[in-house]
């Protein structure tokens, strides 16, 4: 089986075809990470859109670096493009409910790990999660996701996003912070409804 | 709902990660890869036929010419500049000896 390096060098040399296995090897790991950062219903369309980019932007891969992770940078500023855009034809996601708060209280008060997976478990879970990213700005919500959420480190992020690393670790901290004042400001909305 | 200390906001944090790990995405349609090779094909024909690609090309290429005969340009004024201070130096200096006396 060519190796990648092989098969790009083929793409580069106007074997176009080739590239349909580069696609077949890669796609279910740009999905997934594509997956973790717009909504479900749009990961064909920008996982379509990664590959296109992947293959015009080929010329410029250096074999130095494997090719998955020259592939996830791709996809991580491709999701990052989605939001950009998608802020401009904004569509908010709705509030909170009071189903929602009383998850945030349960898992927050959650005694036992067995308790803390259960409630992790629940619809309510997801919802939060996505009330909250769709809160932050395109910028915080990426940088929120990689370091916080899914524990890249600052450089990995960095390298992701083609950002500097000070500039990630300057977001990364401005993007938590808007993240807790995002819960303590619903918690004190909550107390309000409820007095 | 008391307020909330930072030790639950991590919980909560912990909790909100645990989540965006698990997110799984859908399977791709049936027909995703045809159409992800469709539009390659169609941009690497556009990029062959382009007359704009190959007018690109060409500037590029006569950028990277006119920038080297530029740099050689510059190498050699540089050179011959130089040879030309030493002589005028030398020139200069012998302005400047002594001239013998005209009369003895």
């Amino acid at each position: 089986m060519p190796d990648d390096a092989h098969i790009i060098e083929r793409v580069l040399h106007g074997d176009v075809d080739c590239f349909a296995e580069l696609l077949a090897r890669y796609q279910t790991h740009v999905a997934r990470i594509v997956g973790r950062h717009v909504p479900s219903d749009r990961v064909n369309e920008v996982t379509h859109d990664v590959f296109v980019r992947a293959y015009t932007g080929l010329g410029g891969y250096s074999t130095d670096v494997p090719f998955a992770h020259w592939l996830s940078g791709i996809a991580v500023r491709a999701c990052y493009d989605f939001w950009r855009e998608a802020k401009r034809g904004a569509t908010p996601v709705s509030a909170l409910t009071e189903e929602h708060d009383a998850w945030i209280e349960r898992v927050s008060a959650a005694d036992s790990e067995a308790r803390f997976q259960e409630e992790v478990g629940r619809r309510e879970a997801k919802e939060v999660l996505e009330w909250a990213l769709s809160r932050l700005s395109p910028e915080h919500r990426l940088v929120l996701s990689l370091v916080h959420l899914e524990g890249h480190s600052v450089r990995e992020a960095a390298t992701l996003l083609g950002w500097s690393t000070v500039n990630v670790k300057v977001r990364a901290y401005r993007a938590r912070r808007a993240l807790r004042q995002l819960f303590l400001a619903e918690e004190r909305r909550h107390e309000r409804t409820e007095s | 709902m008391s307020e909330r200390n930072p030790k639950d906001l991590d919980r909560l944090e912990q909790g909100l990660a645990n989540v965006h790990r698990d997110r799984e995405a859908p399977p791709l349609d049936a027909g995703w890869a045809q159409g992800v090779m469709r539009d390659i094909r169609r941009a690497a024909a556009s990029s062959r036929n382009d007359p704009g690609a190959w007018v690109e090309l060409c500037v590029w290429r006569s950028a990277a010419a006119a920038a080297a005969f530029a740099a050689l340009l510059a190498g050699s004024a540089f050179f011959y500049a130089g040879t030309d201070q030493g002589e005028l130096t030398a020139l200069l200096s012998e302005d400047l000896e002594p001239s013998p006396a005209l009369i003895e």
